[in-house]
This record gives structure tokens, sequence and C-alpha cells, in this order.
């Protein structure tokens, strides 16, 4: 008796995030209705009400990990998932929220919620792959369309994603883009793995690392590139201190210039 | 007594997730509570000694669907603070790179996240099986919403070219010319859509809500200038915390926001065209008479025919700012910082947000206040949750459920934004 | 098992493992259950679990379990009470009994196993043993009638367990 074809059983989960990184599938508008044909989607409440039980071939996670709740609920998640891979700045590296990490918590509560004690949040907004493994992570807040595309494709193919590891400075070139930096704006594009297609020195303003660190990066000579062009050490404190502050070569260069 | 518990541990197809508990005693809902299990990422304490031309970037990433909206309010807020306004040309391109997260966002809700409610489908993929023409003009009416935030915005999803006094780049006249061909193809796919979800089975119901929106003197208001609402309030933005409170309920890890003297109100879609409705054109108010609607709608289910009405608006005015631009001889008007209190409000497709912030003399904030739509609706969503679950506690626990999730799915919750939404139990006794 | 690098098929977070040695007796019992174990699993779960025999060094099983979710042990346990007898332990909830000696036979034990890999922050999040009573240890000697007749049951057990894992609702 021949085997019927079983389509692989997609999930989406969300953690603390904006949503963005999930919406970026559902702005695949051309090729959404293709996606659906060949997945099963079994978890994807932002998207559907069919939420069947597991286990998944592939768990889409975005969002990191910020209450004892949610670090539970990873590990029900790993176990049933074939494979897991994390989208977007939250999931791979704790997001901007991972800032509270170099805070002091209790304070931050207090800041915005009348009554804290109704508040239970971890002291620690830290990425997936801190609680659980991780088969591939993809970075950039968002990340982008085409490379989300890429990474569905090739698990379906049974193959590993294609995704670039070189810095945003190879963007710009195919996009044709001056260097911002050798006209007197601060860029962070040499240090930030690229992904999003070099968008911001297209719109004159400098990168601000969206998608994180690229390997290798020379983090403290483009701190001095930076301060060269008159940006201040707070300046360069902050810039390394946004999505991905959380991210070890972008928390290292932000502390060398911090308060 | 026998207990009767509904759990639904999810309410899908609405922006983040959260719970739903209903008490009933004799047969009457005595009481509705949103919880809240999106984890609090207290992004008003992340502000703190931020730079002010940081925040329009940091804000955006408050919500992935609405970050023109934050980006909107922040810079409003902070041009505020300094004393200075965008006006002409600039303001006319912020009204329409918002104008593309409104065909963007109601794109979205209207035919993949709302429609399948009335039609009995569990998601807007499966509907397109039956309905393969609506949904594909929806998403392709999303797709020219995303199209115009990236041409003025950089990408779809947390802009890059929004910045206090304006933009970093603005566009050529000629670039607009293949959105231009996009937009009227989607002016006639949002008509059709208007036409499409006039036609569904709408329930009977309707509650004297009170409205607040944005007013202008002119325009139907997406950035406007004062606050009013169907009983009486007429304030400047600036006002607002005047008029506004927030409470922090130990269910959610929201905090909800009520008119001091009077309680819940509504913002939103439903809201906006109440107050003015007599700002839309002529044609657009034929299209919404046509569609069923008078000038005002009391009926949240009809909310999808709202949005829709907004859909073709922001076609039509999107064409019409286009048609009269002429590139501003700067990206962004000139400013400097100073020690400060600065307010914001614009008309996010959910509704109105409120930002204030106080900035130091050296530009950092010294503090940040940011109340999203959805926390402002949420008493109203409670209160009708407790009318509408009462009309149905005779029907089978599955049918209550559904009654319940798509009374929640009327206001487009987003639960990014304000850390809520759904898993529904109901208590009887 | 050599340690294969797949470069493109991620390994199956939730791990069986049947230890013993086949040629002592009621040792052989674990690679015996965990043979039946996915013919009692429903096919859609087959590819979801990662199914293996170890016999020898139990130390060894710190490699295997490496970077997955949850494992569940069967192994061959001490005479205690009645041959053939089955006791599930999860180490969420519990310790492994001191007065249960696991694979008494092997060098280095599944409790010691355990014990060092937690200490080093090498365990799996869910460990579950499922330990059957033997009643002879003897080399050479085949399972004893008693145990060969749980064998199945076992089976059966760990089948479910694994489905458990696998379908466990995820609470919001």
């Amino acid at each position: 008796m021949p085997k019927a074809e079983r389509k692989p059983r997609l999930a989406v989960w969300k953690f603390a995030s904006c949503d963005g990184c999930q919406l970026t599938l559902l702005d695949c508008e051309d090729e959404l209705l293709a996606v659906a044909a060949a997945v099963e989607i079994a978890y994807f409440p932002e998207a559907s009400s069919v939420m069947a039980k597991g286990p998944y071939d592939l768990s889409l996670v975005e969002g990191s990990i910020t209450t004892a709740h949610d670090a539970e609920r990873i590990h029900k998640i790993r176990r049933q998932s074939k494979a897991l891979i994390t989208i977007g700045a939250c999931a791979t590296s704790g997001g901007i929220q991972a800032l509270r990490n170099f805070g002091d918590i209790d304070d931050m509560v207090a800041a915005v919620y009348a009554t804290p004690k109704y508040i239970k949040t971890l002291a620690t907004s830290t990425p997936i792959s801190a609680h659980v493994k991780v088969d591939f992570e993809l970075h950039g807040c968002p990340v982008n369309k085409n490379q989300l595309l890429e990474v569905l494709s090739a698990f379906l193919a049974g193959r590993r994603p294609a995704i670039a590891s070189h810095s945003v400075c190879v963007e710009c070139k195919l996009r044709g883009t001056t260097c911002v930096m050798v006209q007197g704006t601060p860029c962070l594009g040499p240090v930030t793995h690229a992904g999003c297609g070099a968008i911001c020195p297209a719109y004159n303003r400098g990168c601000y690392g969206c998608f994180g660190p690229v390997e290798g990066g020379n983090t403290a000579a483009l701190a001095a590139e930076w301060t060269r062009l008159g940006a201040s050490p707070r300046d360069i404190q902050r810039v390394f201190s946004t999505f991905n502050a959380a991210a070890k070569p972008f928390r290292k260069e932000s502390e060398a210039h911090g308060d | 007594m026998a207990t009767r518990t509904i759990r639904v541990d999810t309410i899908a197809r609405i922006e983040g997730e959260s719970g739903l508990d209903l008490h009933v005693r004799d047969g009457r809902v005595t009481s509705a509570k949103l919880t809240i299990f999106e984890p609090p990422r207290l992004f008003e304490a992340l502000l703190r000694g931020r730079g002010y031309a940081e925040v329009p970037d940091i804000t955006a990433r408050i919500c992935g669907i609405c970050p023109i909206a934050y980006q909107m309010s922040s810079v409003q807020a902070m041009e505020d603070a300094f004393g200075v306004h965008v006006d002409g040309q600039l303001r006319e391109l912020r009204r329409l790179i918002y104008f593309g997260e409104w065909i963007e966002s109601h794109g979205l809700h209207i035919v993949m996240l709302h429609a399948p409610d009335f039609l009995g489908f569990q998601d807007g993929i499966q509907m397109a099986a039956e309905h393969g023409d609506a949904v594909r003009g929806g998403l392709a009416l999303k797709k020219v919403g995303n199209a115009l935030m990236t041409l003025l915005g950089g990408r779809e999803i947390h802009p890059v070219n929004v910045r206090v006094g304006g933009f970093y780049r603005v566009p050529d006249p000629k670039e607009f010319a293949p959105i231009t061909e996009q937009l009227h193809r989607a002016r006639d796919l949002a008509v059709a859509t208007l036409r499409w979800v006039a036609a569904f089975p709408f329930p009977d119901y309707e509650r004297d809500y009170e409205f607040v929106a944005l007013r202008h003197a002119s325009e139907y208001a997406i950035i406007g200038d004062r606050i009013v609402s169907n009983r009486g309030l007429d304030i400047a933005i600036g006002e607002y915390d005047s008029q506004f409170e927030e409470r922090h309920v130990s269910h959610s890890t929201s905090l909800q926001s009520v008119l001091k003297r009077r309680g819940s109100y509504l913002v939103g879609p439903m809201a906006r065209y109440a107050l003015n409705f007599d700002r839309l054109p002529a044609d657009i108010q034929a299209l919404a008479k046509e569609a069923g609607l008078g000038p005002v709608c009391r009926n949240p289910f009809q909310s999808i025919i709202v949005r829709a009405v907004e859909v073709v608006y922001a076609c039509d005015e999107s064409l019409r700012i286009i048609a009269a631009y002429r590139k501003p001889d700067a990206p962004a008007i000139a400013l400097e910082p100073r020690a400060s209190v600065g307010h914001g409000c614009t008309e996010a497709p959910r509704g109105m947000i409120y930002h204030r912030y106080e900035i130091a003399a050296d530009g950092s904030v010294v503090s940040a206040r940011i109340v999203p739509p959805t926390s402002q609706n949420q008493l109203a969503i409670e209160e009708d949750l407790c009318a509408v679950a009462s009309t149905a506690l005779d029907l089978p626990d599955d049918a209550l459920r559904d009654k319940c999730e798509q009374t929640i799915r009327n206001y487009d919750p987003c639960i990014s934004c304000s850390c809520h939404f759904l898993r529904l139990a109901v208590h009887r006794t | 098992m050599t340690k294969r690098k797949r470069a493109a098929t991620p390994i199956p977070p939730v791990l069986v493992v049947g230890i013993g040695n086949p040629d002592r007796g009621d040792d052989g019992v674990g690679p015996l259950v965990v043979r039946q174990v996915a013919e009692h699993l429903p096919p859609d779960l087959i590819c979801h679990v990662g199914i293996i025999e170890r016999t020898g060094d139990a130390l060894a099983l710190i490699d295997d379990w490496a970077g997955r979710d949850a494992v569940v042990l069967v192994d061959a346990a001490a005479p205690v009470s009645v041959s053939g007898r089955v006791h599930r332990i999860d180490l969420l909830e519990d310790r492994l009994p001191d007065d249960m000696s696991l694979s008494s036979t092997h060098a280095f034990g599944v409790a010691a196993a355990v014990g060092l890999a937690r200490t080093l922050g090498l365990l799996p999040r869910r460990v579950i043993v499922y330990a059957v009573e033997g009643e002879q240890f003897v080399p050479g000697a085949p399972v004893s009638e008693a145990v060969a007749a749980a064998v199945a049951g076992v089976a059966t057990l760990v089948a479910e367990e694994v489905a458990g894992l696998l379908r466990e609702p995820v609470a919001v």
C-alpha cells in the first residue's frame, strides 16, 4: 500500500515580542497561500483558529523568555518539535527587553505599574537558546521576508538554509549606496549581520544594528571611527544597547563606553 | 450547583495571546475579566535615559503591526516638547505613510482575521478555498499598504525613515509612479471588499458607547488637534491627563484606561466614524450608506464594515496626497532639544494612541507614558462580553466560546501593545 | 552508535534508551522493551523520537542525551518485591531511590550517570525511568519467564509515555 505523503506540521509560537516577525510571514502575501499549501498549519494563533496538539515537524519561535511560565512552555515546545527555529532579535538575543538584565527589574516594574506585586516577571530576558537547543537562528528586527521564506523552503527540502553571514557593508555595495561613513554619518553596518538589504544608509542614516553582531566584527575599531566622526561615548554606548543589547560583542562594546 | 467551565486556551487570530474569565450566576454573567498573558515588556522604563532621537526606533518595537502609530505619536509628542510643528508637505507625507499602515492593518484584519468568523471558517486560509477572490483581494490590499510604508519608511515592519522633525529622506515625485498605479487598483479592491463584508450576517446587538477620537478642522482625523467624544468631551491633546487615568487591575498585566468622570469608553474605527462622519467626502459617505451604515454605527460586529470604509478613504486620500506632492527643501525641520514635557496623540488603526514624554536639557528621556488603544478599550470589551455572553448562555460550550472570541475580534485588539488576550473560562454557579 | 554529524536533519528531542546486557539474564530487559516500543507508537509519532539500545558504561548516556529535551530510560532493577514488576520514576518529581540499585551489573550505573549529569547541568529537562525488577542476572542465561511476560506491557507503557510527551498541551 503506497504511503500517503504527509505534509509537514508547522507551529508558530510567541513569547515576549512585538509580533513583527510572525507578521513577516503573513506579509508574504504572494507566497502565503503557496506556503500554506505545502505545510499543515497545526498551530499559528495569529493566522488560524486551528490548534492541533503536537508533535510538530517545524516550530518557529518568536520572542524572548521573561517569565517562569514561559521557561516551562519553551521546553514543552522543544520536546514536541522535530526542528525548532528562532526568528528575530527577541528570540535570538533577548531583544531590547534584555536591557532589564543590566538594570534593577524592581525599579523598572515600579516605574510602570502602580501595583508591582501583580507582575510576575523574571529579572532577565533571555534568548530561546539559553533554555533549549535551537536548530537554526534567523536574526533581524524584524527578520527579512525573503530570508524567512528561504528558511521555510530549506526545511521543506531537507537542506540547510542559505543565509549570508557577511556584514551590512556588502549589502550597501550590492545596492549601490555610497557609504554614509565616508560622508560623515556614523554607521554600525561594518559590525552588523547582513539581512535587511542595507535599508538605513539608502535612507540617509547610519545602520543601528537590527540584525545583531556579525561574526568577527571589530567593534572596538568601529567605535574609534565613530569617535572620530564626532560621536560621544554615550552615543556609542546607546547604539550598542538596542535590540541586540545582550548579544555578547555588542554588550562588551557598550560597556566599554558606559557611564 | 454544577459548575460549567469552558476553557479556551488562546483566542486565535489576535495579535498576541491571552485569556477571559466569565462568572455566571442564575443565568446572568456577573463579571467578565480579561487576563493578560503577554509578559510585560516595560517599554516605558526602558526609554528612560535614552536619547530623544532613539525614541521612534524603540517605540516602533512595541508593536509589529502598527509601528507607524507609535512613531507618529512619539515624534508629535517630542516636537510638542521642543516647541516645533511639522506642517506642509512633511505633514502630508506623515499622513501618507500612516494611511499605508491603516490599509495594511485593516486589510489584514478584515479579510484574514475577522471575515472567517462571519462565514464560519477557522481561518482565512481555509476560507480561501471558497472565497478565493476575496482573500486574494485582501492580501493584495495589504500588500499595497505595505508598499506605501516600504517606499516612505524603508520597510513595512519597524520603518527606519521616521524621525523627530520629519524624515531622514524624502522621495522625488517620480518615485510615486508605481505605487499610484497600485493604489488605483487597491481602491477598486477596497470597494469590492466593502460590498463583500456589507452582506455578512450580523447579530442584532448595539450599545450606547462613549466614543472618543481625534478631531481636525477639516480632515477625517488620523493626525489631529483635539480629543472629542459623543458625550461632550472636547480637549486639547495636552489636557489628556485631566480627563483620563490608568488603573492597574490584578488579573491583567496591562493598565486599563478610563475616563475619570464616566468610566469605560471606546476608541477605534467606530469612534472615528461616529465623530468624524461629516469629514468624509460625499462619495465615501454614499458608499457607507450603500453598505447599510448610518452616520453612527453602534454594533461592534459591524465594525468590519467601518474598517472597510476607512480603507476606501485611505486609498482616496493617499492618491490625493501623491497627486499634490512637491518635494520639500529639507527632509526634516530644524529643532533644538530642551528640558520640557510634550504630548502626542494620533489615530492608530485600532484607535487613539497617546504619548507623553519628559525630556531633559541634554535631550535624554526622563520619563515616558504610552497609552495604546487596546488598553483604552479593555473595559468596554469586558462590558460587551458580559452583555453578549448573557444572551448566549443557553448555547453549548463551543458556540458560547465562539461568540466570545468573535466579540473580542470585533475590536481588532493588538495584544502586543497592551499585553493582553485570551483564554476563556466560564464559572457557573 | 558513532556520533554522525547530520547537517540537515535535526535530532528528535525525545529519546528512548534501553539499557542492559542481553547476555546476562534479566539485565537484557531494557533492550527487549525498546525494540517493541516502535510498534506501539502511532505512525505519525515514530519519526519524532529516537530509540537506542545501550550496554556497558552508563556514563556514555550523557553524550547520548546531550541536546535532548526528554529521555525515557528502560533498565533492569535488582529484586525488591516481585519479578517483572515495573516501577516508574519521574526525575522531575522524585530522585532515584537508593534502595533500588539500577543496572547493578554495569560499571557505572544509571543512577550515578544521572547524578553526575545533574551536577554538571547536563541532564535533560525530563527524565523518566522505567525499572523492571529482575530475578537473575546469570551470564549466558536467558531472560526469566516473569520478566519476559512483562516486556510487551512495559513497551506499551513507554509508548504511551512518549506519546504523552509529544502531545502534551502547551499552556499559554
